[in-house]
């Protein structure tokens, strides 16, 4: 009945966890590769966004202020982030008190963002050494699902780009704010868009998992968290545990991250571009439109019974629909739908993943001929992902979790 | 015998008074505790009161400091509420940050005065963007026996009709501010509210101006201000539900007794306000 | 008196199970307003909040940005005090029970939208409840007309607004909450729209829970 506040990992599921590994598998049957889906929401005010990497869900707003600058620098505005662990996202979460590992995830998405530069600071500025704006970016988690960090810092940027501060004038002494009715809002300056990634680590670097979920974080032995833009530059870098891995891996593993990062960056772009393009057709916006309302029961459960279950059951017609765009070279951002507000990260997609290794010809040459091109650029940026694996698993990309499925109810029925 | 089986059976012994319709202080469901204010208590404060409502002791103290307006709000002068429960008032709140009953209690206070509008802030700028007086009226509890919004009030509205602030003479162009205390000018109040509290027990018994004990035996209270001869806040923060019959009934109770509060307010300020002008 | 013709009252939306972690979650939205509703219960509690006769209750609530001030510590004890009532906490002694409300849009009546997540959230978490709970917030504009489920900039404008709190069992009053300054007989008004509205939402409580258990 009661449940214990801590979440303890019990030995069996530790052991069963790094057994499955040893395998090349993964608990939720994504490749080593592999992201969770990405959606990123906004809401009706400016700078509220709504994030999910699979199930862990994070709300950011963005709201601003006039203050007195900082002497040390009195020509720049302010920014500052606060990442909240909130009590909805696990029993062990405390309201308004700071556990070490808020701390933590505060500090590194401020080295990431703040002392990267990445929001102009300097246009934020109304009067020297008197009046700056002062942007504050509040990150509430609402589902602690694992890997909180590349959520919120997707979040903290969609945000940060969506957001329109007020238009001000300054007549001689007098400064007057202009709501956003009276005049047209002054977007923020960003001049890059540093992304968090994440990596779990485990036997000394030769097993490293992308994007690692609750459980496969508390048992790992190392993270890994690389802060990224799309130009390749290092923002951010943190390596926490106790494994010791060599510096040849983690370069791989800094690649690999870059170019998931240019797909992140350019879903968040999209994301926001839509959202513009419906403020201006008047669209409705805002939350009640979002379809966390229409989603459907089965597919939230994250349980090991839920997913085994939609293993037999999701259904093949839907699946081929949202196929068919993916055939292109480059992994895909799309709107889900019309009027929904919210777009959707479609992952490359490559023959030579281990799930389709079995799979029927049909789908092989449908594939095979546009992906050729992909997978031979892709080879020389891929990381190892476990020593023992033989070529064919190192050419493994990142596969789309609905298409494995598919392929693994094809296998099942052979 | 009969403190043997009170502190036993504490509900069962209030229960057994109130099948007699009475209350375990003597009084009966609809009577009210006496109330005594004093004006102008503390010497050093701009206005202040002390207010009791039968055990219950809230003092006042209102003090004025100058202070810039908000950018956002350059007209406007600042009345800050502030609700104390000290370790003092009851064995139940402990030293340390304010409490939650504290912070919510001093809400309560702060949304009467706005929603009332028994105040302008525009009467505390002085200087449009540049001055204006900021009120902080701090509200410290002594001793907490029950009904605290209805003495907190009463108290704060007895010191804020005693407030007089001095005269300031700004000049804008040289940022130089001379205080003048000899001539003081009262502050003005639109309007006294004034509050009652309620406590339901079993969703059908309910008690005028209940005491500590009876608010933490009962299952719901109900605060109901008046202004004038017109509500002000009907705040009923969950508890045991009741019926429309019985809300509006307590309704006309407190109107009634609002009348009341309100002349004991008049006539408190009037002999202070008398004295000085001696 | 009369009544205003703006009295359509736009449905909720609501979707349970959204949040993996709590024990009962849900997302709901009223006219412009959004709130995310967490619950975890019966849970351990720390020992100073332990209660032995009976689960204690814990409410926060979260708005979505700057840190919670006075104004939601009033949101909160109100919201607790609500779930206190509504929930048979003695079957879960020495334990508690955690609801979590997190603004996500704020577009006029915010604490009756959190209410209802509320008790959504707890009828989705399986805790038991003596009965359901609703709440409809109407105002007062300037010329004296009441407008039942306002928007934002309705309310803003509004002399005085009125949020009650409704059971289900009887239509009893659990708790009022007003701003601004009214008559007696604008108050019975208010309460009479809001109880009609709470009935609307009762009868969507029922529509929600036949499409969530049939569903399976």
């Amino acid at each position: 009945m009661s449940k214990l506040r801590d979440s303890v990992v019990s030995t069996c599921e530790k052991k069963f966890l790094l057994n499955l590994l040893k395998e090349s598998k993964r608990l939720d049957g994504r490749a080593f590769n592999e992201f969770r889906d990405l959606k990123i929401e906004f809401g009706k005010d400016w700078g509220s966004c709504f994030v999910s990497l699979g199930e862990t869900q994070v709300l950011a707003q963005v709201s601003c202020e006039i203050q007195l600058p900082k002497s040390t620098r009195p020509s720049e505005g302010i920014l500052y982030i606060n990442l909240e662990l909130n009590p909805i996202a696990a029993p062990q979460f405390e309201a308004g008190r700071q556990s070490d590992l808020s701390v933590q995830l505060n500090r590194i998405l401020e080295k990431c963002i703040k002392d990267s530069r990445a929001v102009d600071l300097e246009s934020l500025c109304i009067k020297v050494k008197e009046k700056v704006w002062a942007l504050r970016v509040d990150l509430n988690v609402l589902n602690h699902e694992g890997n909180i960090l590349d959520c919120a810092s997707v979040a903290a940027l969609a945000a940060l780009k969506h957001f329109r501060r007020p238009d001000v004038t300054c007549d001689g002494e007098n400064i007057i704010i202009h709501t956003y009715a009276q005049r047209d809002t002054i977007p923020t300056v960003i001049h890059h868009y540093p992304v968090c990634i994440s990596y779990a680590i485990y036997s000394n670097g030769e097993i490293i998992l992308a994007d690692p979920s609750l459980l496969e974080e508390n048992v790992s032995e190392a993270q890994l968290m690389l802060g990224l833009n799309a130009y390749k530059e290092l923002c951010g870098f943190y390596l926490g545990g106790s494994a010791s891995v060599s510096a040849d891996v983690i370069l791989k593993v800094t690649n690999r991250a870059a170019k998931r990062a240019l797909t992140v960056i350019d879903q968040l772009k999209e994301a926001v571009e839509q959202d513009d393009l419906k403020r201006q057709q008047n669209e409705e916006i805002g939350f009640q439109h979002s379809h966390s309302f229409s989603k459907d029961l089965s597919q939230n459960g994250n349980k090991l019974a839920d997913i085994l279950n939609a293993w037999r059951t999701v259904p093949t017609k839907k699946k081929k629909t949202e196929v068919k765009p993916e055939i292109v070279e480059q992994a895909k951002v799309e709107p889900i739908g019309k009027g929904n507000q919210s777009a959707v990260l479609l992952p490359p997609e490559t023959e030579n993943s281990p799930w389709n290794v079995s799979s029927d010809e049909s789908e092989e040459t449908e594939n095979s001929t546009t992906n050729k091109t992909t997978n031979q650029n892709n080879k020389q940026e891929i990381m190892e992902v476990s020593s023992g694996s033989d070529s064919e698993e190192d050419q493994v990309i990142v596969l789309n979790a609905k298409n494995k499925m598919k392929k693994t109810k094809t296998k099942t029925k052979k | 015998m009969a403190k043997q089986y009170k502190s036993l059976h504490p509900i069962k012994y209030f229960r057994d008074y109130l099948a007699h319709d009475i209350r375990p202080d003597g009084r009966e469901l609809t009577k009210y505790r006496p109330v005594i204010i004093n004006a102008n208590s503390v010497s050093t404060a701009e206005g202040s009161a002390i207010a009791k409502v039968g055990k219950t002791t809230v003092i006042c103290g209102i003090k004025a400091e100058l202070c810039q307006p908000k950018t956002e709000t350059p007209t406007q002068g600042f009345l800050i509420p502030n609700l104390e429960l000290p370790p003092l008032c009851s064995s139940k709140f402990k030293p340390g940050p304010p409490s939650d009953q504290a912070q919510v209690a001093t809400k309560v206070i702060a949304d009467i005065i706005e929603n009332s509008g028994c105040i302008n802030l525009q009467d505390l700028c002085i200087s449009t963007e540049k001055l204006a007086w900021c009120l902080y009226a701090d509200l410290v509890c002594l001793d907490h026996d029950g009904s605290i919004i209805d003495a907190c009030l009463l108290a704060l509205f007895t010191a804020l009709k005693t407030v007089s602030l001095p005269k300031v003479e700004y000049n804008a162009e040289l940022d130089s501010k001379n205080l003048q205390m000899d001539e003081r000018t009262p502050f003005k109040l639109y309007n006294v509210p004034v509050s009652t509290t309620f406590a339901i027990l079993d969703e059908t018994v309910l008690m005028i101006d209940p005491t500590a004990e009876e608010e933490n035996l009962c299952t719901g209270v109900v605060t109901i201000v008046i202004k004038d001869d017109e509500l002000c806040s009907v705040l009923k923060p969950g508890g045991s539900p009741i019926t429309e019959e019985k809300l509006v009934d307590c309704i006309k109770q407190s109107m009634e007794r609002a009348k009341l509060l309100g002349k004991l307010i008049d006539t408190a300020t009037q002999e202070t306000n008398d004295e000085i002008d001696k | 008196m009369e009544m205003d013709s703006n009295t359509d009252c736009s449905m909720p939306i609501s979707n349970f199970g959204n949040l993996t972690r709590p024990d009962g979650s849900t997302i709901y939205s009223q006219g412009k307003s959004t709130v995310i509703a967490g619950v975890y219960g019966p849970i351990d509690v720390k020992p100073q909040k332990m209660l032995i006769d009976r689960g204690s209750v814990e409410t926060f609530f979260r708005p979505k940005s700057g840190l919670p001030g006075v104004g939601d510590r009033l949101y909160e004890t109100i919201i607790r005090n609500i779930c206190e009532t509504a929930l048979v906490s003695t079957l879960y002694p020495r334990s508690g029970i955690q609801v979590v409300i997190q603004e996500m849009q704020s577009g006029g009546e915010l604490i009756s939208c959190s209410v209802n997540a509320a008790c959504l959230a707890l009828l989705d978490s399986g805790i038991d409840m003596k009965f359901l709970i609703a709440a409809a917030t109407c105002c007062l504009d300037q010329e004296g007309y009441l407008i039942v489920d306002p928007t934002e900039l309705q309310q803003e404008k509004a002399k005085a607004t009125f949020v009650f709190v409704f059971e289900s069992s009887e239509g009893r009053i659990v708790a009022s909450h007003t701003t601004g300054t009214f008559k007696l007989e604008q108050y019975e008004q208010a309460l009479d729209l809001c109880k009609k509205g709470s009935a609307k939402i009762f009868e969507y409580y029922r529509k929600v829970i036949n499409g969530k258990y049939n569903k399976k």
